[in-house]
């Protein structure tokens, strides 16, 4: 069964630095669906490399500023 | 919602309502009757055609028609209608890997039937059963990777 990815992100917060981005806008840029941008921004799934590199691009931010991943094993 | 959230919801509720319907047809029989009896045949046709039919026609009322609908109201087009990105292909292949388990359980089911001469009543419905069972299998999954994440 699949489970919430424990990578956080800090898109909702660069998004409204980016000139309050729409989330339908952000989606638009990178080509997923708005329920995809919403689903990565809740940490329910992790998006490929390929995609997370286009979403800090169209932040203009690196790709650490927007992805984070815990140090600590907290599964 | 997603297009294929969308579709993967139609066909839910059209193969459940289809396979209940068909055990109406076969829990109406009257008791007592030898299975190699029973017209199984034509019910269980229809079955799979009202499956195969009504969700081609529901993905396109709910999915088509809710885009259109979403348009008028918001009087722009959504960028990302109809829209398939990598999450909808990895949900997807999630839900045909369990749908595959499923599937293959029963293959194993329908096989056992075989070689033991069942009736091809038992057989057909075995292999109908793991139909039914694989899409609902497959279905559920891909709704709850929507849903609860991914």
């Amino acid at each position: 069964m699949v489970k919430p990815t424990s990578i956080t992100n800090r898109i909702r917060a660069l998004r409204f630095a980016a000139g309050e981005m729409t989330q339908a806008e952000l989606a638009d840029r990178i080509g997923v669906t708005r329920q995809t941008v919403i689903a990565i921004e809740q940490g329910r799934y992790s998006p490929s490399l390929e995609v997370a590199f286009k979403i800090a691009r169209v932040l203009g931010v690196g790709l650490d500023d927007v992805f984070q991943f815990p140090s600590e094993d907290r599964t | 919602m997603p297009f294929r959230e969308k579709f993967t919801w139609v066909s839910l509720v059209v193969t459940v309502a289809a396979a209940a319907g068909y055990s109406l047809f076969l829990l109406s029989q009257p008791a007592g009757r030898a299975a190699g009896e029973i017209p199984y045949q034509m019910p269980m046709v229809a079955a799979i055609g009202v499956t195969i039919v009504t969700t081609i026609v529901g993905t396109i009322v709910f999915g088509i028609g809710g885009g259109i609908a979403a348009t008028m109201a918001n009087r722009v087009m959504p960028g990302d209608f109809g829209r398939i990105d990598d999450r909808d292909r990895e949900i997807a292949l999630e839900g045909g890997a369990a749908g595959a388990a499923v599937a293959s359980a029963g293959a194993l089911v329908a096989l056992v039937l075989a070689m033991a001469r069942a009736d091809q009543f038992w057989i057909a419905n075995a292999i109908f059963g793991t139909y039914v069972a694989a899409s609902v299998v497959s279905a559920v999954v891909r709704l709850v990777a929507y849903r609860r994440g991914f």
